[in-house]
């Protein structure tokens, strides 16, 4: 690393916002784009010009797939909002009781909607409520011009959007699916090596959690990513499916490797070194593999050359596994056990890698040959409950200030209104309101300080339309920068909206402080009551979502073990299950690292319930174990089964399904088989997967006793 | 009316509703907009254009301006 390069790093490490170049185009292109929002606004006539520069810091993004993302659903959600808006005033313009049901029963459902759905799906939902408040509420006041009003915003909305998307595909434009393929690469290479960790005896354990936390922030981010590209053009759009596919993978990988390095461990310590100088040559050579390629950058533009490199390691491990299985007699079964298990574990990681570099080859080929996803509209499989809270949360919230305003009469309502709608977008799908909206407020509260500071002693000495975008340009630069850093990206979204929104940037400039202060007190009395009611009122129940989770994890586990689906097929529902809870998850909080780990670990245990249904149909497998496997799997099949209807005791049947397997080891211990027979084998097989599941009772209790949503 | 821009972009009075005409003509122009991009790109025409986007834009911005202006001409006939 050079000076330059070093001083840079330092700077960065000790600066929270990025300083980097890129921010800096991105800080000063959306600076354009709402000047140039302000000029169209200007020179349309329309109403109120500051809702279009507002508009273009409300949808600031760095990446191009999401400014067109989030400008197409906003557009639509605008104008179907705006019409409802139009349909409630036609309707009740003079009766305020069912006028004010009208729209908090839109509001509500439009939340439930926002809830259910992903990304800018959700965000169109939101629109939806948040534009028919703004004209309804506004024209209420004024029935005679609420026609004017709905085309105004729309038009001012409309324009922001525009302007937002043109310059971001324009001026340098940073394409998400650009970012993504870097993305993958970088996390791919990064899991390669995180595989390599686990198997290397000298990676410190500090080290290695370190590491595994570095790569869950990497997959949560590239499944951010993920979901931008759709909105692509179309030589940059690729194949969502093997995309998800990938992210499986990649949690796939997260999910075999640490448990991998914790059994590697253990071994080292506590086993005999006679399986052990079997297994480490084979680990050795597969972890050497992998950091061959975690350095090679082409690792990812060449997948044919990567799956032969993992597909040479895959065999290393199985003529370790095949040479095990000869020692069987002449060495302890469980030992041995615990020995083919590293090996498979091992196996079913670089497996995961391969199935990566698949998925990428598809994605390749679907981008060659212009294919397009197949479903763009999903709804989140486990979130009914979640997403039913958030609409009351928002229908109630809207009711108690309807009400409010009613009372008082006040002629800062609409602002309360205003105020209200804006925080309950910020806070949708969070279930920590009070850590985001807090400082969301205080942004809120610096923009108003500042806007007005600006309007008493700037604005009047300005001339003319130049100066007044040189002075906001300068001023909204920080806020760009902050909104470019993922960090800080919703507190600088915040201060440049309102800043411009509140700075007095209407077709005529007539400062009136009084006016000024009411409405902001009213915004920011709307923003309060909406923040207090998500704190207090209605919070969204972060564990109802996890509990429902574990719930579809519980039923998909008798599943595999019934042998109805594939291995890899409810390992990966599983890791759909958690693919949908991965943005929520705080890995700071022990009960979210609970959850991710107890996740990862039934995915797995998925997979080891199934191979045990396909051994125990082994023609070589032994009847005595055969009967003691059946017995087994009857019983995990009734446990897990109780524990997703939440029938009895978890803990009573946590210890049925523990003593089930300790009783199937027992028997296969007890089974004499000749060494090296397909009997040997496969009572070997049969017990490595058993160990794994035996295990899962004591690494993942927490999770399984499901005490992690009693938090 | 403002007598400088064309008469084309007077509000615009459908059945009572009033609707800001430069916004309609900008959504109008999005259609033949789309269908000269869709043509260029199947006769491979893309090729020899740098940046593509600010060439759809260019496209774009021409192809309002011609249909305000000549609806403008039209309308004034």
């Amino acid at each position: 690393m050079s000076r330059a390069e070093a001083i840079h790093a330092d700077l960065r490490y000790s600066f929270p916002v990025d300083l980097g170049w890129r921010n800096f185009v991105f800080a000063l292109r959306t600076g354009v784009a709402g000047i140039a929002a302000l000029a169209i606004s200007y020179w349309l006539d329309l109403q109120d010009p500051q809702w279009s520069i507002l508009t273009v810091y409300l949808l600031a993004q760095p990446t191009t797939g999401a400014v067109l993302a989030k400008g197409a659903f906003r557009i639509l959600g605008t104008l179907v909002g705006a019409l409802w808006g139009l349909v409630a005033l036609a309707l009740y313009a003079e009766a305020p009781v069912p006028f004010v049901a009208a729209m908090v029963v839109w509001l509500g459902l439009c939340f439930y909607a926002a809830g259910r759905a992903r990304n800018f799906v959700a965000y169109g939902f939101l629109l939806a409520g948040y534009s028919a408040l703004l004209v309804g509420y506004e024209g209420a006041a004024t029935p005679t011009t609420a026609w004017m009003i709905a085309v105004d915003r729309s038009a001012e909305i409309v324009v922001g959007i525009a302007c937002s998307a043109a310059v971001s595909v324009l001026i340098m434009p940073r394409h998400a699916g650009e970012v993504l393929r870097t993305s993958l690469a970088a996390t791919f290479s990064g899991l390669a090596y995180y595989g390599a960790a686990a198997m290397r005896p000298e990676t410190p354990i500090a080290s290695f959690v370190a590491l595994r936390r570095r790569m869950v922030e990497a997959v949560i981010q590239f499944d951010a990513l993920r979901s931008y590209t759709r909105f692509e053009s179309s030589e940059m759009r690729v194949d969502d499916g093997a995309l998800r596919r990938v992210r499986r993978e990649f949690l796939s990988v997260l999910a075999v490797a640490r448990g991998l390095f914790f059994r590697l461990e253990d071994f080292r310590k506590e086993e005999g070194s006679l399986v052990l100088e079997q297994v480490g040559p084979a680990l050795h050579e597969t972890a050497a593999c992998l950091e061959r390629i975690a350095a090679d950058p082409g690792a990812v533009a060449n997948p044919r050359r990567t799956r032969r490199e993992l597909l040479a390691a895959r065999r290393t491990l199985a003529a370790a596994a095949d040479e095990l299985g000869a020692l069987v007699g002449r060495a302890p079964l469980d030992l041995l056990a615990n020995g083919l298990l590293i090996i498979q574990r091992a196996g079913d990681m670089i497996h995961g890698l391969s199935m990566v570099m698949v998925a990428e080859e598809a994605t390749l080929l679907a981008t060659a040959r212009g294919r397009r996803p197949r479903r763009w509209l999903r709804l989140a499989p486990s979130d009914h409950m979640g997403a039913v809270l958030q609409g009351l949360r928002a229908a109630l919230a809207l009711l108690v200030v309807s009400v409010f305003w009613a009372a008082t009469a006040w002629p800062a309502g609409y602002w309360t209104i205003a105020g209200l709608a804006v925080m309950l977008m910020v806070l949708v799908n969070h279930e920590d309101p009070g850590r985001l909206g807090w400082p969301y407020l205080g942004a809120i509260v610096l923009a108003l300080i500042a806007a007005y500071a600006a309007m008493v002693f700037v604005l009047p000495r300005l001339e003319g339309f130049e100066s007044l975008a040189l002075f906001l340009i300068v001023v909204l630069l920080p806020a760009g920068l902050l909104i470019g850093t993922p960090r800080f990206a919703l507190v600088g979204a915040g201060f440049g909206a309102f800043f411009v929104a509140e700075i007095g940037t209407g077709n005529l400039f007539q400062p009136n402080p009084q006016a000024y202060m009411n409405n902001g007190l009213g915004l920011l009395i709307g923003m309060t009551i909406c923040l207090l009611a998500s704190i207090g009122l209605v919070p969204v129940n972060a564990a109802a979502v996890r509990r429902s989770a574990w719930a579809a994890m519980m039923r998909a586990l008798p599943v595999a073990a019934r042998g109805e689906r594939s291995e890899r097929a409810v390992a990966g529902d599983i890791l759909a299950i958690l693919g949908g809870l991965l943005l929520r998850l705080d890995l700071d909080k022990p009960d979210d690292e609970t959850v991710l780990r107890g996740s990862l670990g039934a995915a797995s245990t998925s997979m080891e319930l199934w191979r045990l249904h396909d051994r125990q149909d082994d023609p070589a497998m032994p009847a005595p174990a055969r009967v003691a496997l059946s017995a087994c799997l009857d019983r995990l099949t009734a446990a897990f089964t109780r524990l997703s209807e939440g029938r009895g005791r978890r803990s009573d049947i946590v210890a049925d399904a523990e003593a089930a397997v300790s009783a199937a080891q027992a028997a296969l211990a007890a089974i004499s088989v000749e060494p090296g027979s397909p009997a040997a084998q496969v009572v070997l097989h049969a017990a490595a997967s058993l160990r794994f599941v035996g295990d899962r009772f004591g690494i993942d209790r927490p999770f399984l006793l499901r005490s992690f949503a009693s938090a | 009316m403002i007598p400088s821009l064309p008469s084309s972009l007077d509000t615009f009075d459908f059945f009572g509703f009033y609707l800001p005409a430069p916004m309609l003509w900008a959504a109008f122009a999005l259609l033949p907009c789309a269908l000269v991009c869709w043509g260029l790109r199947r006769v491979g025409f893309y090729r020899f254009v740098w940046h593509r986007a600010l060439f759809d834009m260019a496209l774009y911005v021409i192809i309002l301006g011609s249909m305000i202006l000549s609806e403008g001409s039209a309308w004034r006939l």
